[in-house]
């Protein structure tokens, strides 16, 4: 077990931010810690990191208690910050170097680290450049070298693609997905669901500084009631057609707002082409139709019964 | 790792464009407008030696080496009428007439004027002190005392040492020097910054490497220390050899003054840093305004203030550094190397200790319950 946090509670005076919380992080996975701003993701990695005192509970890493002086912890850990953390008086190489000079003395083998976490982000050609100069991808991308140049075992990243361009998200995401390969274990937190539904091998929904439900995407998604969502864009639909809808076999629920009939199924159960004959029966006319599986968001919305973006 | 961490810091000092503003430029503009406002009082307050002419020097040789070991005159011996043509011409102050009796000519009143009239009044009384002792015992002749006897000595104990004595306008000017010193407390303040994880994302970053506290703060306050005391030589230099303000001759001495007000200003910025709790332009801007107010109980509006604290509230002038940088530049350059210059360094010096230990106490005891 890479992390073990086993009761951890945290208070800001009355504000009870993390509540009796547990999790595991095995060896090898990319953990996803998602949940709304402020549901208490960035105080659960600073309490891990012993960044910040915490009330109650306890956290290993790598099976040793994780205390502000766990020098031969820290080592093996790389963490890559909400914010930029870099300087901005020294250019693209010397940042990286500067925070890798922090884990690895020899001269030698620090040069290496640092061109390869360079090549790693893609900023060989930004190498001279100081950060003011980069645009706010770059700047993420460096923020992410400097946080993993050394090569450590276990690497956090805390919604470290918050304002970022599509591109470079991807790469991003891509490179994510190579540390992973090789060998790093992954936490990652964020408020996107499908980041993390794309990326991560386990996932831990949070909300108010709990735990609400972990497991991995399929596993998350088979814990609420509701499948396939079908939508339909339709220009009129009678009240007594509506409610043949939700008649229809495997509906769960029917709704028509706006023009939009959303119906949605039983879990796992698809209803698609049983709605599509009624409609063409009823010679309902129709625009657009799509349908979709059930997202993290469901999940959460299931859950709490608000959006996470709420 | 010690290194590395000190050649970034360094490096980031010397491109951190806001802090040389307020280390060199600013000190260097300052200077310049102070020297702009006071070059014509700098001018009249310079003492320069009087120029004078004896005439007929040979009749007393002995009063002639007298005026040459004073120091303040340039002597020519002339015939009465040359002494009296230059006299008109105004190349000399007066001429002094050697024969039975010593006189003095001058043509105008003024210090010049006086001074020339003091050393005859005071070279007459000393010889006929020699003269009275001889007359009333001549075996005195035979022995050592007329030799040892210090006929010229003070006795209320304030003796002037050399032609500095004039030039209070300097004071203006250290305090520039005091004021660059000083400054160097907001690169304390932005050290500590950069290794306490509540305070910046970059002091968060370093908090969670295995790189140790102590070891990053030795480093960056190293580079620091170096920088502000770069800075402020640039500065002396600038005073020096631009702006010819006098600092007499003892520069080793101002160079060690100018390390240890670099030293004690950066660890003054490094407690400030800990036990201010705010965002890092707050604490720059309160180091700041330190500075400028130490300078101004320093005397850098008005030198009447300096002495108006040394006399009310003595306190304040050991306790403000800003003081004891321009006193000791001050004392240096006014008495040379003595018990007051000391006294400046030895209070800057507790001072830098005193702050250090506490920056270090409060760094090793804190743990966040915020970030």
């Amino acid at each position: 077990m890479v992390i073990q946090i086993e009761n951890l509670v945290k208070r800001y005076s009355d504000l009870v931010a993390i509540d009796h919380l547990n999790l595991e992080i095995k060896e090898g996975e990319i953990f996803g810690l998602l949940g709304p701003n402020g549901s208490g993701k960035t105080t659960t990695i600073n309490c891990i990191l012993s960044l910040l005192q915490y009330d109650k509970g306890t956290i290993k890493i790598f099976g040793k208690d994780m205390t502000p002086h766990s020098y031969d912890i820290k080592k093996d850990i790389g963490i890559v910050m909400q914010n930029v953390a870099v300087f901005d008086e020294l250019t693209v190489y010397e940042n990286i170097d500067y925070f890798c000079s922090l884990y690895i003395k020899d001269r030698a083998e620090r040069k290496k680290c640092v061109e390869e976490a360079i090549r790693f982000v893609g900023l060989e050609d930004f190498r001279k450049f100081v950060p003011k100069k980069l645009s706010g991808g770059l700047l993420r991308r460096l923020n992410i070298a400097c946080g993993v140049a050394h090569k450590p075992k276990l690497i956090i990243l805390d919604e470290p693609t918050v304002a970022v361009d599509p591109q470079s998200r991807n790469n991003i995401l891509e490179g994510i997905k190579n540390l992973n390969k090789n060998g790093a274990t992954i936490i990652y937190t964020s408020h996107y669901m499908e980041e993390v539904e794309q990326l991560c091998t386990r996932i831990a929904i949070i909300d108010k500084g709990r735990v609400i439900a972990q497991g991995t995407t399929d596993e998350l998604k088979s814990m609420i009631s509701q499948g396939e969502k079908v939508v339909v864009e339709v220009y009129y639909l009678e009240d007594e057609d509506l409610e043949k809808i939700r008649e229809l076999p495997n509906v769960e629920s029917a709704e028509f707002e706006n023009n939009i009939l959303t119906v949605r199924g039983k879990k796992e159960k698809t209803n698609l082409s049983d709605l599509l004959s009624f409609i063409n029966y009823k010679k309902i006319s129709y625009g657009k139709i799509y349908s979709e599986l059930p997202t993290l968001n469901d999940v959460f919305l299931e859950i709490t019964g608000k959006e996470l973006r709420d | 790792m010690f290194f590395s961490m000190f050649k970034y810091s360094f490096k980031r000092l010397l491109r951190n464009k806001v802090i040389a503003f307020w280390l060199i430029f600013w000190p260097i503009i300052l200077a310049t407008l102070f020297h702009l406002a006071f070059s014509n009082i700098l001018s009249d307050e310079q003492f320069n030696d009087i120029d004078i002419a004896i005439v007929n020097a040979g009749n007393n040789e002995e009063f002639v080496d007298v005026l040459k070991d004073t120091g303040i005159y340039n002597i020519s011996e002339q015939s009465l009428d040359e002494a009296k043509k230059m006299l008109i011409d105004k190349e000399i102050t007066g001429y002094i007439t050697v024969g039975d009796e010593i006189t003095a000519t001058v043509n105008q009143s003024g210090i010049n004027e006086s001074i020339i009239k003091m050393t005859l009044d005071k070279y007459e009384q000393v010889s006929n002190s020699y003269t009275a002792l001889i007359t009333a015992n001549p075996q005195i002749v035979q022995s050592d005392f007329l030799t040892e006897f210090d006929f010229s000595h003070d006795y209320i104990g304030s003796q002037t040492q050399n032609k500095n004595n004039l030039n209070l306008v300097v004071i203006y000017f250290y305090t520039v020097i005091a004021m660059a010193a000083l400054c160097g407390g907001s690169r304390g303040a932005e050290d500590i910054s950069g290794i306490q994880a509540d305070q910046s994302d970059v002091g968060a970053r370093t908090a969670v490497s295995p790189a140790k506290k102590s070891v990053m703060f030795f480093a960056s306050v190293c580079a620091s220390i170096t920088t502000t005391f770069i800075s402020v030589l640039l500065v002396v230099f600038y005073l020096m050899f631009a702006l010819k303000v006098e600092f007499g001759n003892l520069f080793g001495y101002i160079v060690l003054l100018c390390f240890i007000s670099s030293v004690t200003s950066v660890f003054l910025g490094t407690m400030i840093g800990v036990l201010v709790k705010k965002k890092l332009p707050f604490k720059i801007g309160l180091v700041i305004a330190i500075t400028m107010v130490g300078c101004f109980f320093s005397g850098m509006m008005a030198i009447d203030i300096k002495y108006l604290v040394q006399e009310k509230a003595p306190l304040l002038a050991y306790i403000n550094p800003a003081n004891l940088i321009t006193d000791g530049l001050y004392s240096l350059y006014y008495y040379g190397v003595g018990e007051r210059y000391y006294i400046n360094i030895a209070i800057l010096s507790a001072m830098a200790v005193i702050f250090s230990i506490v920056t270090i106490l409060v760094i090793r005891r804190q743990k966040y319950a915020h970030l």
